[in-house]
C-alpha cells in the first residue's frame, strides 16, 4: 500500500478512528493487525517471513538476557508463528479472502506449499527448542555472545537468501568464467520482499543492544511484534531503535493537539515532496537513464541533478509521512533527513542523509570494527568497509558497491585531510562565500555519487562519466521536461529549505510564522500536490531496498 | 525545553487550539484564493474556434468534464464550431489525398496521426505510390477498422494499411475518445468490436456524423440515450468524468478529476499493456488480434495487399508487436513494426509530441513501399503456379 494512494487514505482514516476509541492494549493489537494488513497488501506470503524474524528475535532476546523463557513466552509465539505459516503460506490466502466476500475464482483453498508448512513448522520448533536448551545452559557471557551470533546468522541469512543469493552466485560465475572456467550456477526463483532490509536491521539492533546491555528484553510478544512491523516505518524506515520505539509502544501514549498538527504538517510536506516533485521528475530521470540512444552532456548533467532531486524528495518525503502518521498515534520516530544538500563535507552529509541507516552502520558496524580507536589507516579501513556494506545494503548490484566505495573514499580522503591539516575549522556566518562554496563543492561530489547509484550498469557508469568529463559540452536535452508540479515544487521546496537553513536548521521554523503566512505556505504545498496527483505515481524508491 | 512542544496549562492548550483553527481557516481561504486565481489567470478561451490556448490554460482545464468541454467548443454551424469537433466522423468519411503528382499506384492508410504522417512521408519518398489516408486524431484500431469497412474509395488502392498503436491499445474496446481522452475533447465515435465464438461482431456507435452529434448534445433525451449506449458498450465510460456539473468551476476539482482519470486509465492500461509487458489474455489484445485478422481477410478478398502498421510508443518496447505476432504469422499478414527501425526506448527517435521524427517517418515509408513491392512480387510468383492447376 503506497502512502500516496487513495487506499492508504481510507486505511489511515479507519485505523486512526479505531485507535481513538480503543483502550491501550487493544490499540496495540489493532495496530499490529493494521501493520500486517499494510504489509500484506503487496504479498501476504511474506508476512510469514516477518513473523519468523520476529519470533526468533523475541525468543533470542529474552533467552540472552534471562537464560529462560516462561511457558507463555514459549507457547504464544509458537502458536502465532504456526498460524501465520498455515494462513499466509499453506493456504491460498488471496482465494480465502475472495471466498469470504463471495468472489471465489474456484481456485483450491490449500496452496502448493501446505506440505512444506506442515513439515517445516514442527521441524523449526524442534530446532528452536534444542537451540533454547543449549543457549539456556550457557553462562551469561557466553549466552549473550551465542545469542547475538544466532540472531545475526538468522537475520542476515534471511536477508542474504532473499536479497543477495542470486547476485553473489552470478558474480562468482562471472569471476570463474573470466579465468576460463565454466560455471552454471543454480538460481533461486524468488522475489525480493518489500522493506526486508529495513525490518531485519531494526530487529537486529534489538538483539545487539541486548547483547551490549543497552536495553532490556521485552516480555510482551505483541509489543515486540509491533516494534518490528509498525506500519508507518515498516517498509522504508526510518530504521528505528528498540530503545526509542519499544518504550513508546509498551506504554500508554498521549496524543496532543500539537502532535496531531505537527503530524498533519509532516504528512502534507511529505506528500508534497513525493507527489509534486519526486513523481514529477521521475519520467525525466527514467528517460535519461533508460535511453538506448546517444546522450548529450546536458542529458547526463540534468538527468543526474533530477535524480538527486527525485531520490531526496522520494525518500525524505516517505520519512516525513512516516513520522507524521506515527505522530497521529502518539509515536515519535527519529528524524531521517536534515537538509542533506546543505552538507559541507562527507562527514556532515552522513549526519544529514538517511540518518537512521548511517547511525545504525556507525553504531553496529563501524564501532564493532574498532571505529576510530586506532591509526588513521585503521580508521580509514573501517570507514571503507562500513561504506561498502552500506552501499551493498541498498541493493544487490555492483553499482551500489561502487557508490559505497566512492563515498568510503571521499570520507577517507576527508578524514586524512582534516587529520593532517589539524586545528579547528573557522566559524563563519552561514551565508559567508566560503561556506556557500563548500556547500556547492560538496554538492557536486554528492551528485556524481548519485550518477553511480542510479546507473543501470557499470557500462553506463563508464559511458556517462565519459560524456560528463570528456564529451563535448552540448545543451541539447532529449528527455521531455519535468512536470509543472515538479518545477513549481522545486522552487517552493528550495525556499523552505533555505529558510530552514538560515534559521540554524530548525525544522519547526514554520511554526513561528504568523497564521496567514503558515496558512499560505501549507495551502501552496497542498495546491501543488494536487497538481502533482496526475503525475504517474511511482513506487517509493527505497521500497526495493 | 522547547516552548512549542510543552503545554502545561489549559491557557496554552486553548491558545494552541485557537491558532490551529486559525491556520486551518487560513489554509482553506488561501486554497479558495488559489483556485479563483487559477481560474482567472489561466481562463480557457471562450471562443470555440480559439485553438491556441496556452499551456497553463490547457493544464488547468484538462480535468473539466467531457460534456463541459464539448458544450464549450461545439456549435451547430460547422463554420462556428471548433475544428476538432469536425474531425474523425464516419459519416461522411473524409479521405486525404497526399500530393497531386500522378503516380501509378495508391496505398490507403487508416489510423491516427502517425498513419497520416506515414502517408505524407510515403508521398515524399516514393515515386511509385500515391498516398491516401483516412484518419482521426488519436484513432484507436477499432475506429480505423470501422473506417476501412465504410471507405468506398479503398477499392482503387494497391494496398491497405491499418495502423495500431501500443499506447492506445487499452482503449480498443471503447466507442469514442470522449470516454478515455479526457484531456482533449474529441467527439467523434467509433465501432465497438467484440470477439466471440462466431468471430468478430460489431456494434455501431450512437451517432456517426457531426450533425447527429450536435443534435444529440442539444437534446437532453438523446444525450441520455447516447450515454446509455456508451455505458453498455464502452469499457471505459465513467459518469464522473463524462457528465457536466458545478464541480467543473473549481480548478482544484478539475485537477483531482484529471488525476482520477489518469489513475483509472493507468489501472486499465496495466491490465493490458505497459512498459513491463502485455497481457495476451486481455479482451483488448484479443480484439486487436481479431481486428487484424478480419482486416487482412477483407482486404485480400478485395484484391488489396493488407499491411499492419504497428506503432510502438516510446517506452513500450515491442510488446504490441509481440502480442499481434501469432495472428500476423498464422495469417501471413505483412507487417511494418516501428521497432524494427526505431528503438522504442530512444527519445531521440520521437518528437516531443510523441510522433516519430520526420526522418524516421520517411524510413518507415520507404520500408512500407518495399513491403508492398515484396508482397506484389510474391503474388506474381504464386500466380503462374496457380494457373497451372
Amino acid at each position: 500500500m503506497l502512502f500516496n494512494s487513495p487506499e492508504f487514505l481510507v486505511f489511515l482514516a479507519v485505523v486512526y478512528g479505531l485507535y481513538r476509541v480503543l483502550a491501550f492494549r487493544a490499540q496495540n493489537l489493532m495496530l499490529l493487525a493494521a501493520s500486517y494488513l499494510f504489509y500484506g497488501w503487496w504479498d501476504w506470503r511474506f508476512l510469514f517471513l516477518m513473523t519468523l524474524s520476529t519470533t526468533i528475535d523475541y525468543w533470542v532476546g529474552l533467552t540472552m538476557e534471562r537464560g529462560r523463557l516462561t511457558p507463555h513466552q514459549k507457547v504464544a509465539p509458537a502458536i502465532f508463528l504456526s498460524l501465520c505459516g498455515l494462513f499466509f503460506v499453506g493456504l491460498n490466502f488471496g482465494e480465502l479472502g475472495r471466498t469470504l466476500i463471495g468472489q471465489s475464482t474456484a481456485m483450491p483453498l490449500v496452496g502448493p506449499f501446505m506440505p512444506y508448512v506442515l513439515a517445516g513448522i514442527p521441524a523449526f520448533l524442534l530446532v528452536a527448542a534444542l537451540a533454547y536448551r543449549y543457549l539456556s545452559s550457557l553462562p551469561e557471557e557466553r549466552r549473550l555472545k551465542a545469542g547475538v551470533k544466532l540472531s545475526l546468522v538468522v537475520q542476515l541469512g534471511i536477508l542474504g537468501t532473499f536479497k543477495y543469493f542470486n547476485f553473489f552466485v552470478d558474480s562468482f560465475a562471472e569471476l570463474v568464467s573470466s579465468v576460463g572456467l565454466h560455471a552454471n550456477p543454480a538460481h533461486l526463483n524468488i522475489i525480493l520482499p518489500v522493506g526486508i532490509s529495513f525490518y531485519t536491521f531494526q530487529s537486529l539492533s534489538y538483539a545487539i543492544d541486548i547483547y551490549r546491555r543497552e536495553i532490556r528484553a521485552t516480555d510482551r510478544f505483541l509489543d515486540f511484534a509491533l516494534f518490528v512491523s509498525f506500519f508507518p516505518q515498516l517498509v522504508a524506515g526510518p530504521i528505528e531503535r528498540a530503545r526509542n520505539l519499544i518504550p513508546q509502544l509498551s506504554n500508554p501514549r498521549v496524543i496532543t493537539l500539537e502532535d496531531t498538527t505537527r503530524g498533519l504538517y509532516l504528512i502534507v510536506f511529505g506528500l508534497f515532496k513525493k507527489v509534486a516533485i519526486a513523481d514529477g521528475v521521475a519520467p525525466f530521470v527514467d528517460q535519461t537513464f533508460g535511453s538506448t540512444g546517444t546522450l548529450s552532456w546536458a542529458d547526463v548533467v540534468l538527468g543526474t541533478v533530477m535524480f538527486a532531486v527525485q531520490i531526496y524528495c522520494d525518500f525524505s518525503g516517505y520519512s516525513d509521512i512516516a513520522r507524521g502518521v506515527a505522530k497521529l498515534f502518539g509515536v515519535e520516530l527519529m528524524v531521517n533527513f536534515n537538509l542533506p544538500y546543505f552538507a559541507k563535507n562527507p562527514r556532515d552529509f552522513w549526519r544529514r542523509w538517511h540518518i537512521s541507516l548511517s547511525t545504525w552502520l556507525s553504531d553496529y558496524l563501524y564501532r564493532s570494527l574498532g571505529g576510530n580507536r586506532g591509526s588513521l589507516a585503521f580508521t580509514s579501513r573501517n570507514l571503507m568497509l562500513t561504506m561498502l556494506f552500506g552501499g551493498l545494503w541498498h541493493g544487490a548490484a555492483w553499482n551500489f558497491v561502487l557508490w559505497g566505495f566512492y563515498h568510503g573514499s571521499v570520507l577517507t580522503v576527508h578524514r586524512v585531510w582534516t587529520a593532517t591539516r589539524g586545528g579547528a575549522a573557522a566559524v563563519r556566518p552561514l551565508l559567508h562565500p566560503v561556506e556557500v562554496a563548500k556547500i556547492g563543492g560538496f554538492l557536486l561530489i554528492t551528485l556524481y555519487g548519485w550518477l553511480l547509484f542510479r546507473a543501470t550498469s557499470l557500462q553506463q557508469v563508464v559511458e556517462f562519466t565519459g560524456i560528463l568529463f570528456t564529451g563535448p559540452i552540448s545543451f541539447d536535452v532529449a528527455a521531455s521536461p519535468p512536470r509543472l508540479s515538479a518545477l513549481i515544487g522545486m522552487v517552493l521546496l528550495a525556499g523552505i529549505e533555505i529558510a530552514q537553513y538560515l534559521r540554524g536548521g530548525n525544522a519547526r521554523f514554520y511554526q513561528l510564522l504568523p497564521a496567514p503566512a503558515l496558512g499560505q505556505l501549507t495551502a501552496a504545498m497542498l495546491f501543488v500536490t494536487v497538481m502533482g496527483t496526475s503525475n504517474e505515481p511511482a513506487q517509493f524508491i527505497y521500497f526495493q531496498f | 525545553m522547547n516552548q512549542l512542544s510543552s503545554f502545561t496549562s489549559s491557557f496554552e492548550r486553548t491558545a494552541h487550539a485557537r491558532r490551529t483553527v486559525s491556520i486551518l481557516l487560513w489554509v482553506i481561504g488561501w486554497l479558495v484564493l488559489f483556485d479563483i486565481a487559477a481560474n482567472k489567470l489561466f481562463a480557457y478561451p471562450a471562443d470555440p474556434k480559439a485553438t491556441s490556448a496556452g499551456k497553463l490554460q490547457l493544464y488547468f482545464d484538462y480535468g473539466r468534464s467531457m460534456e463541459g468541454k464539448l458544450k464549450r467548443i461545439t456549435r451547430a454551424d460547422p463554420a462556428q464550431t471548433a475544428a476538432i469537433t469536425l474531425a474523425g466522423w464516419y459519416q461522411p468519411l473524409k479521405a486525404l489525398d497526399h500530393g497531386t503528382a500522378a503516380k501509378p499506384d495508391t496505398i490507403t492508410i487508416y489510423g491516427m496521426s502517425h498513419a497520416v504522417r506515414l502517408a505524407e512521408a510515403l508521398e515524399r519518398t516514393s515515386g511509385r505510390f500515391h498516398a491516401r489516408s483516412v484518419g482521426a486524431p488519436g484513432a484507436t484500431a477499432n475506429w480505423s477498422f470501422g473506417a476501412f469497412l465504410r471507405d468506398d474509395g479503398r477499392r482503387g488502392s494497391k494496398a491497405a494499411v491499418l495502423a495500431i498503436m501500443s499506447s492506445t491499445l487499452p482503449m480498443i474496446n471503447t466507442m469514442s475518445p470522449m470516454t478515455w481522452n479526457i484531456s482533449f475533447a474529441m467527439p467523434y465515435t467509433a465501432d465497438r468490436f467484440y470477439v466471440g465464438p462466431q468471430g468478430l461482431t460489431r456494434v455501431r456507435p450512437p451517432y456517426e456524423s457531426f450533425a447527429d452529434y450536435t443534435a444529440t448534445l442539444a437534446d437532453p433525451k438523446r444525450l441520455a440515450a447516447a450515454r446509455d449506449t456508451l455505458k453498455r458498450h464502452d469499457a471505459i465510460y465513467d459518469d464522473f468524468l463524462f457528465r457536466e456539473s458545478m464541480l467543473d468551476q473549481s480548478a482544484l476539482v478539475r485537477l483531482f478529476r484529471r488525476a482520477y482519470q489518469q489513475r483509472q486509465q493507468r489501472l486499465i492500461a496495466d491490465e493490458v499493456i505497459n512498459a513491463a509487458g502485455v497481457k495476451r489474455e486481455s479482451e483488448q489484445v484479443r480484439v486487436a488480434n481479431g481486428i487484424v485478422a478480419a482486416f487482412a481477410a477483407q482486404a485480400r478478398a478485395e484484391g488489396l495487399i493488407p499491411v499492419i502498421y504497428v506503432v510502438n510508443s516510446l517506452g513500450y518496447s515491442d510488446h504490441l508487436y509481440q502480442a499481434l505476432k501469432p495472428t500476423l504469422e498464422r495469417d501471413e499478414i505483412p507487417v511494418l513494426s516501428s521497432h524494427q527501425l526505431i528503438s522504442p526506448s530512444d527519445p531521440r527517435g520521437y518528437l516531443p509530441d510523441s510522433h516519430f521524427t520526420d526522418a524516421n517517418d520517411e524510413r518507415l515509408a520507404v520500408a512500407l513501399a518495399q513491403i508492398v513491392e515484396r508482397e506484389e512480387a510474391k503474388a506474381l510468383r504464386k500466380a503462374p503456379a496457380q494457373a497451372g492447376f
